[in-house]
């Protein structure tokens, strides 16, 4: 590896004096406080309606609509679209889990289901969202494509108790995905 | 009633008691006042440093009006109403002026609230001592470094002195006769804080931090004492009261405008003074731990510097003494170089003489107050512009730079009084 | 009377904290402990000057040794083994050779201040010394001159400084009447005066001596390095 030797830049007299060059960077600080003053910063417009600047004024501002498509929100649980739930609790993401948010039972699938021999499903799934990280290492694990991460980054639980989401809401918040995993029938 | 006003009478015709019930008054002032900019200094930094960096700032930490309806206040919309009562259309300028002050959601502050609610905050906090810490000296370190800045301001006036029926009262605590000494003398104290809270953290980032408060104010407190000696020679006397009564019948140190101020020697002083004012500020910024000299805090080497083992109300503690020395600081350096609680052209003996002599002090404490706030403005300013220096820079400039302008420009001083008639 | 009373109760818990501090620095074995307690003394002897109206005197106190020479002490005993220090076992050499030196100083000081005018009398010698200035800037005012002026802020034990005599001091040729109006006392003016004029070549080799000190102490610690 060859080494590249730069020059440090010669600085004249002037510039070692330091106290122009003091003058000058007050001169820039002072200018964007002026235009921030007078509602005329840079990026201004860009996110905000009110208000200086870049800063989005959050609660009457929220950038949902400019979240990206792999944003890491809250995990939720998902349904397949014949309806069923696709987590097998085969408790892959509870050992993954590096915060240890998660807390799977495993349990069996209704006697009366159509693969009832055939897999399991969670008795119950609970996410502790005070614990809850949002590295998506559970949506990456499952290998029945069951757990995925929302773009919901709004949690405000009002006591510990609360924040602790069980499986019903979890599925209510995934919802339904279609396609990947198709279980039991890959030659469908 | 009049057996009140007899006793009040004879209460204050004694000196004693009439001294104690003064210097009372002043000390609660003062002390009121030098909180109330610790808090309002904390506000300014934030505001400015958003403003600069083209955000807000905190700007919200109003009082919702949610509030009114917890205390049981059926009414939904309080602004709505209140239009309605005074018959302006909801759509006119003054509705959309209450719309954007926030008046529809709350009563707003501007942000202003905003560091006695995390004062709060930091007071709820858990109180972690490690395990390893020195107990005794870990406790008082916070104590040491909120306590001089306080003291130091004693000496600083905040008005020229006033004639009662009982005796005459110096707006000042304490009218020493060695006003910046003192100043010198005690803020350098603090440096023990820093350096106990350093040694008793007994752990390695705090204590490097300790260190270099140590070799930082020793450095610096050289220059500054140096520094103001052309200044002393021009006043000659020690006395801050007399400085600022000289500045204000002669000019203020840096804009010498009346009265002698006029004369050739003070405008060729003016070479030698604003070299001082330089060194002075410099200094100033170094003493009190502030960008670009903040050495003993620095993250970027030493995690958190002396209060890295600190939580909740100790870390506030320091907070509070970082912002008290900032306070104190902006305080000598306006009583010193700009003209201290004078109004400036003359207008304080015109105040005094037309409107009485409480006018004048009350006319000359905001004038006070407005440049007290400016200079931390300054200060403010500066910290949001310059980087910081990295440690042998500070210490080079301190020891090379500073120290031989100082000596060189007392002897400037020197010339262009003896010189110059 | 009240005020003297207050002074000299005032006066005598500050030299009692003062000397408890003292002991202090000596008996504890923890070397920052030791260092803290110096500290809190030179505050209590510059709250004794104060209290003496030598305001000057004492605030060059605080900055010159708490505020500066401590600090360095704080900052060399913060980087020694203070667990050692804490646990070595006490010797008896160091402890006789440090009463006997100790004791030296002590003689000296008491040599000094038993050879001040007055002090074989069995008053206080400064107070003396002051009243025989007082005396001089008062001496052709007949009346005041059989009774010295006695501005005893201490009462009877201690002396205050009368502003008469600085003004006096600082000035000769002030007309005796002039100088028993002053009221202020400039122990900074006569501080200075006193070190320009009637110390002035003592002080400049005193000046040198330091500037050699330091330049030497340079010389010592700087390594010479071939290239």
């Amino acid at each position: 590896m060859a080494y590249i030797s730069v020059k440090r830049p010669k600085f004249s007299l002037l510039d070692r004096l330091y106290v122009v060059e003091l003058v000058k960077g007050l001169g820039i600080t002072f200018k964007h406080l002026a235009l921030s003053l007078v509602g005329k910063s840079r990026g201004k417009g860009d996110f905000s309606k009110e208000g200086v600047g870049v800063c989005m004024q959050f609660p009457e501002e929220r950038w949902d609509a400019r979240l990206p498509e792999y944003y890491r929100g809250a995990p939720t649980l998902v349904r397949g679209e014949d309806g069923r739930e696709r987590c097998v609790s085969c408790q892959l993401c509870e050992f993954i889990c590096p915060a240890r948010a998660i807390k799977v039972t495993p349990g069996s699938v209704d006697e009366n289901s159509s693969c009832a021999k055939q897999e399991k499903a969670p008795a119950e799934f609970e996410i502790d969202m005070l614990r809850c990280i949002y590295c998506g290492m559970c949506q990456e694990v499952c290998p029945e494509q069951a757990i995925f991460l929302s773009k919901e980054y709004l949690i405000t639980p009002q006591d510990r108790k609360d924040a602790v989401r069980n499986k019903e809401t979890l599925y209510r918040l995934g919802g339904t995905r279609k396609g990947l995993v198709n279980k039991w029938n890959q030659y469908k | 009633m009049t057996c009140i006003c007899n006793w009040w009478n004879d209460l204050m015709s004694n000196p004693i008691w009439f001294y104690l019930i003064a210097t009372i008054l002043k000390l609660v002032l003062m002390f009121a006042v030098i909180l109330a900019f610790v808090v309002l200094s904390v506000w300014i930094e934030r505001r400015v440093a958003g403003w600069i960096q083209d955000r807000p700032g905190p700007n919200r930490a109003g009082l919702p009006l949610f509030l009114l309806e917890r205390f049981g206040s059926k009414q939904k919309q309080p602004l709505k109403d209140v239009l309605h009562f005074f018959g302006i259309p909801e759509t006119s300028w003054i509705a959309k002026l209450c719309t954007w002050l926030r008046f529809d959601r709350e009563i707003p502050t501007f942000g202003l609230i905003q560091p006695c609610l995390d004062g709060g905050k930091l007071f709820l906090k858990q109180e972690f001592t490690p395990s390893y810490v020195r107990k005794a000296y870990f406790i008082v370190a916070p104590m040491l470094v909120l306590g001089p800045p306080m003291v130091a301001a004693a000496v600083i006036p905040f008005a020229s002195s006033v004639e009662t029926a009982y005796g005459t009262i110096s707006m000042c605590v304490a009218n020493l006769g060695i006003g910046p000494l003192w100043i010198f003398a005690v803020s350098g104290l603090s440096v023990y804080g820093l350096t106990l809270a350093g040694w008793s953290s007994n752990s390695k980032f705090p204590f490097l931090g300790g260190l270099r408060a140590t070799a930082q104010l020793i450095s610096y407190e050289v220059s500054m004492g140096l520094s103001v000696i052309p200044l002393l020679m021009m006043f000659g006397t020690l006395n801050l009261q007399e400085i600022v009564q000289f500045q204000a019948d002669n000019g203020w140190t840096l804009l010498p405008l009346w009265g002698e101020g006029l004369s050739l020697q003070r405008w060729a002083m003016l070479a030698p003074l604003a070299l001082s004012f330089l060194i002075f500020v410099t200094c100033v910024f170094a003493e009190a731990n502030r960008t670009p000299f903040d050495m003993a805090e620095c993250e970027t080497d030493l995690v958190g510097g002396y209060h890295t083992e600190y939580s909740s109300m100790k870390f506030a503690s320091f907070f509070m003494g970082e912002y008290a020395a900032m306070v104190i600081g902006s305080a000598i350096v306006v009583t010193l170089f700009l003209g201290g609680w004078s109004i400036g052209f003359g207008a304080d003996a015109w105040v005094a003489a037309h409107c009485g002599p409480w006018w004048a002090v009350t006319a000359q404490f905001c004038m006070f107050l407005i440049k007290l706030l400016a200079f931390i403005f300054f200060f403010v300013w500066v910290r949001w512009t310059l980087p910081r220096f990295r440690w042998d820079q500070v210490m080079k400039l301190g020891w090379l730079v500073f120290l031989e302008l100082a000596v060189a420009n007392i002897f400037l001083a020197a010339a262009v009084m003896y010189f110059i008639q | 009377m009240f005020e003297s009373a207050l002074c000299q109760i005032i006066f005598y818990v500050f030299a009692a904290l003062a000397l408890l501090c003292a002991v202090g620095v000596v008996a504890f074995r923890n070397p920052v402990t030791s260092a803290m307690n110096m500290a809190l003394c030179f505050g209590l002897v510059s709250a004794i000057l104060f209290g003496l109206g030598a305001q000057f005197l004492g605030i060059i106190q605080i900055i010159i040794y708490a505020g500066a020479i401590l600090v360095l002490f704080v900052f060399v005993i913060m980087m020694l083994d203070i667990k050692a220090e804490e646990h070595s076992p006490a010797s008896w050499l160091p402890a006789v050779g440090g009463t006997v030196v100790a004791a030296v100083f002590a003689g000296m000081v008491m040599s000094v201040s038993m050879n001040l005018p007055g002090a074989k009398d069995g008053s206080c010698p400064a107070k003396t010394l002051w009243d025989n200035i007082g005396e001089l800037s008062l001496a052709p005012q007949p009346q005041q001159a059989e009774a010295p002026a006695k501005v005893t802020r201490f009462g009877g034990a201690l002396p205050a400084l009368s502003p008469a005599a600085a003004a006096k001091a600082l000035n000769p040729d002030i007309a005796p009447e002039q100088a028993a109006n002053a009221t202020t006392y400039p122990d900074v003016k006569l501080v200075g005066h006193t070190l320009f004029t009637q110390y002035n070549i003592p002080f400049v080799i005193l000046g040198f001596a330091l500037l050699s000190g330091s330049v030497g102490a340079m010389a010592l610690a700087r390594k010479y390095r071939k290239d």
